[in-house]
C-alpha cells in the first residue's frame, strides 16, 4: 500500500510539472509572438540576420512550443518535453548573450524553467528538480544582493500599494535579507535530507515573486508572471514527491 | 543514497551538462562569426588616429549649466607628460600662446578595460559667458588638435535648438551616416546647441574596443569649420553599470546615479534620467523635487533610455514611477530611446489619449538596425511610428516647441508642434 502512495505522489507531481511546463510554453510563445523574444533579438542584432528571418526563426520555435503542449499529456511526452527544453534553453542562452547586466546569471536564473521541461524526460527527476530550483534561487539571490533595480522598484511600489512609503535604502536592506534567504534555501534544498518546509517556502516565494510582476505592472503583465510559474511549480513538485515519500517512511 | 537514486541523479546531470555544453559551444561559434564580420567592416578613414600622445576623440559634455560650464574631454594612446586645453572667446588659429586661458585636466586616467590601454582627460571649464563662441585647442606634449569651437547655451529667454537621438550601437556604418547627418544639420543650422543622447552608445558598454569606435566616429559630428557638437548624455541598458560611461563622459550626475537636470536658457528644462537604476527610489524623489522647483518654467522635458510608451518592446519602470509625475507637473515631451524605431505618441494622460497629456518622442535611431514597430498600439492613434534611422531637431521659441524627425538622408519624417502650457 505504501508504494501506492509513492506512485500517487509521483503521478500528482508529474501532473503539476506538465501543467506548469504547458503554461510556461504559452507565456514564452505569447511574448515571442507579440513583442519578440531573446532569440529574435540575438539573431537580429548580434548575428546580423534580417528582421524577417529572425522573426521566422522565433515563430517556428514558438509554434513548436505550442504544438508540444498536448503531447506532454500523452505517451509522446518525452520527445515533446525535449523539444520544449531545447527551445527554453535556446531562449535562456540568447537572453544571456543579449543581456548587458550580469549575463552569467541568466541561464541559472531560468533553470527552473528549462529544468522543469527536462525533468519530464526522466522517470526519477527529483535531483534534477532540486538542482534546477537551487540554481534559480541562487541566481535571484545574487541579483538581490546586487540590489537589482527592478527588485528595488517592485518593493517600493508593492509597499506603496498598501500606502506604506518605502525609501530606497530600506528597500535595498530588504533585498540584502531576501538575497541571503534565497541563497540559504538554495543550499538547503540540495541536502540529502528532504526538507519539506524548505520546498514549501520556495513554492510560496516563487509564486509571490512571479505575481509581483503583475502587482507592479498590472494585469497586462500576465505573461511575465506566467513565464515564472515553474519557480513555484518545481518546489511544489518536490513537496508532493516528498510528502508522500515521508508519509510512506512514517508508516513503515 | 540508494544505488538506483544515485544512478538517476548522476544520469540526469550528465544529460544536462552535455546539452548545456552543446548549446554553449553552438552559441559561441555563431557569436564569434558575427564578431569577425563586424571587424572586417571597421573603417577609420578621415578620423584622427589614436597614436602616441596625439589628442584625439575630443568631445564636450554638458550637464547642469551649459550656459557657463562645459567639460572638454579627449583620449590619448600614451600618457602625455603635459596636457592642456587652451581657450578663448576669439579665434587664435591654434597659436597656443595667444589664447587668453588654459585649463589642465581636472581628472585623467586609464579607461577600464582588459585588452586596451588608453588614457582619458577631462578639462572642466567654469565661469564661461553664456551664448558665446569659445575657441579651443587641445595640446598634449608637442601635439595639438586643430582649432575647434563650440557655443555655450544662452541664459535668457531666447530661441534655441538642439538635437535628440539615441541608440548609436551595433551598426557602425549606420552610426557614421547619422553622425554625418548631424554634422550637416549643425552646418546648415548654427542655432543648434548640442545633442541630447538617450543612451545605448555601443553594444557592450564595458568593452573599450567598441567605445573607441564610438568615440572616433563622434568626430564625424564636428563641422568642417571645427564646430563641436556638445553631448548631454543619458545611460542606456547597454552601458549597464560599467565604469566606462563615467570615464568617457566625466560622470554626468553623481557616480552611481547619473541623473541630472540641464537648463537651456531661462525657460527650458531637460531632466536626464537613468533607467538602469531604481526608478521609484531616490531618483523619483529627485524627479519630483526638480519638477516642483521648476514648475513655473515654460518648457519641461525629460530624456531617458527605456520607454514608458514603447513602439517595440514592453514598458520600463518609467511607466509606473515617472509618468504620474510627468502628468502631475504637465511635462511637455518625454524623449525615449531603446526600441530601434521612430515614434511619436499621441498626448497621453492617465493611460488614455488626452490633449492635455504628455507626448513621447524618439525610440532610438542614431544608426542602430531599425525594427518594425507595432503601429497597432493605441497610443499611435494620432501619433506615428516607423522603421527608420532618425534624429530629432527640436526648435524652442517663446510661442512653440517644434520637434522635427529627420531621416538619415535628411528627409523630414515627422513634425510635432507644441504650444506653451498654462503654468503657475
Ligand atoms: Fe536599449
Amino acid at each position: 500500500m505504501a508504494s501506492d502512495a509513492t506512485q500517487q505522489g509521483q503521478a500528482a507531481a508529474r501532473t503539476v510539472l506538465r501543467l506548469a511546463v504547458s503554461l510556461t510554453c504559452v507565456a514564452v510563445a505569447w511574448q515571442a509572438l507579440t513583442i519578440g523574444g531573446p532569440v529574435f533579438s540575438w539573431l537580429f542584432m548580434n548575428a546580423d540576420w534580417s528582421e524577417l528571418a529572425a522573426v521566422r526563426a522565433e515563430r517556428a520555435g514558438s509554434f513548436a512550443l505550442l504544438a508540444a503542449i498536448p503531447f506532454l499529456f500523452t505517451r509522446f511526452a518525452k520527445p515533446a518535453a525535449l523539444v520544449v527544453f531545447a527551445w527554453l534553453l535556446a531562449n535562456a542562452t540568447a537572453q544571456a548573450l543579449v543581456e548587458p547586466w550580469l549575463p552569467a546569471l541568466v541561464i541559472p536564473a531560468q533553470a527552473a524553467r528549462w529544468g522543469a521541461a527536462l525533468a519530464l524526460v526522466f522517470t526519477r527527476p527529483q535531483w534534477l528538480l532540486r538542482g534546477a530550483i537551487a540554481l534559480t534561487f541562487a541566481a535571484h539571490g545574487v541579483e538581490a544582493l546586487y540590489a537589482h533595480p527592478l527588485f528595488v522598484d517592485y518593493l517600493i511600489r508593492g509597499f506603496g500599494r498598501v500606502s506604506l512609503e518605502l525609501g530606497q535604502p530600506a528597500a535595498e536592506s530588504m533585498l540584502l535579507a531576501i538575497g541571503v534567504i534565497d541563497l540559504l534555501v538554495a543550499v538547503l534544498i540540495l541536502l540529502p535530507k528532504r526538507l519539506l518546509p524548505v520546498a514549501l517556502y520556495m513554492a510560496a516565494w516563487g509564486f509571490l515573486t512571479a505575481l509581483a510582476r503583475m502587482l507592479f505592472a498590472g494585469l497586462e503583465a500576465w505573461p511575465d508572471a506566467l513565464i515564472r510559474v515553474t519557480n513555484s511549480a518545481v518546489p511544489l513538485t518536490l513537496a508532493l514527491l516528498w510528502v508522500r515519500a515521508n508519509r510512506e517512511s512514517g508508516h513503515a | 543514497m540508494p544505488e538506483q537514486t544515485k544512478r538517476a541523479f548522476f544520469g540526469n546531470w550528465i544529460v544536462v551538462l552535455v546539452l548545456l555544453g552543446a548549446a554553449g559551444i553552438g552559441a559561441l561559434t555563431v557569436l564569434d562569426r558575427a564578431e569577425a564580420r563586424d571587424t572586417s567592416t571597421r573603417e577609420q578613414a578621415g578620423l584622427t588616429a589614436l597614436k602616441g600622445t596625439v589628442p584625439a576623440q575630443w568631445r564636450i559634455v554638458w550637464t547642469e549649466n551649459p550656459a557657463t560650464e562645459a567639460v572638454i574631454s579627449w583620449t590619448t594612446a600614451d600618457k602625455p607628460a603635459s596636457a592642456k586645453l587652451h581657450y578663448d572667446t576669439e579665434a587664435r588659429n591654434g597659436e597656443l600662446p595667444k589664447y587668453a586661458s588654459t585649463a589642465a585636466p581636472e581628472t585623467a586616467g586609464v579607461y577600464t578595460d582588459k585588452k586596451i590601454k588608453l588614457h582619458y582627460h577631462h578639462a572642466r571649464l567654469t565661469g564661461l559667458k553664456p551664448d558665446t563662441v569659445y575657441w579651443f585647442t587641445i595640446a598634449c606634449d608637442a601635439q595639438a588638435t586643430r582649432e575647434l569651437h563650440f557655443r555655450t547655451a544662452p541664459e535668457g529667454d531666447v530661441d534655441f535648438k538642439f538635437l535628440y537621438g539615441g541608440d548609436s550601437r551595433t551598426n557602425r556604418g549606420g552610426r557614421q551616416a547619422m553622425n554625418k547627418r548631424m554634422r550637416a544639420l549643425l552646418e546648415s543650422d548654427p542655432a543648434i546647441l548640442c545633442l541630447v543622447h538617450g543612451g545605448d552608445y555601443v553594444t557592450d558598454g564595458d568593452e573599450m574596443e567598441e567605445w573607441v569606435e564610438w568615440l572616433s566616429d563622434h568626430e564625424l559630428t564636428t563641422t568642417a569649420g571645427g564646430r563641436v557638437l556638445p553631448v548631454v548624455p543619458a545611460r542606456g541598458n547597454h552601458e549597464a553599470k560599467g565604469p566606462q560611461y563615467d570615464e568617457i563622459f566625466c560622470t554626468p550626475g553623481d557616480e552611481g546615479k547619473n541623473y541630472y537636470a540641464t537648463r537651456f536658457g531661462s525657460q527650458f528644462l531637460m531632466i536626464n534620467l537613468n533607467t538602469e537604476i531604481s526608478a521609484g527610489g531616490d531618483q523619483a524623489v529627485f524627479l519630483k523635487d526638480t519638477l516642483e522647483a521648476n514648475k513655473a518654467l515654460r518648457w519641461q522635458c525629460a530624456n531617458y533610455h527605456r520607454p514608458a510608451y514603447p513602439a517595440v518592446k514592453k514598458p520600463g519602470a518609467a511607466l509606473q514611477h515617472w509618468v504620474p509625475l510627468f502628468e502631475q507637473f504637465n511635462l511637455d515631451v518625454a524623449f525615449e530611446s531603446d526600441g530601434h524605431a521612430l515614434k511619436r505618441t499621441c498626448a497621453i494622460r492617465g493611460g488614455k489619449p488626452d490633449e492635455t497629456g504628455v507626448v513621447y518622442i524618439g525610440e532610438g535611431g542614431l544608426g542602430v538596425k531599425q525594427r518594425t514597430p507595432d503601429a497597432e498600439r493605441w497610443y499611435f492613434q494620432g501619433g506615428i511610428t516607423a522603421s527608420a534611422n532618425h534624429v530629432q531637431k527640436v526648435s524652442v521659441t517663446k510661442t512653440e516647441m517644434k520637434v522635427e524627425s529627420i531621416g538619415e538622408d535628411g528627409s523630414l519624417l515627422d513634425t510635432w508642434t507644441g504650444k506653451p502650457r498654462k503654468r503657475e
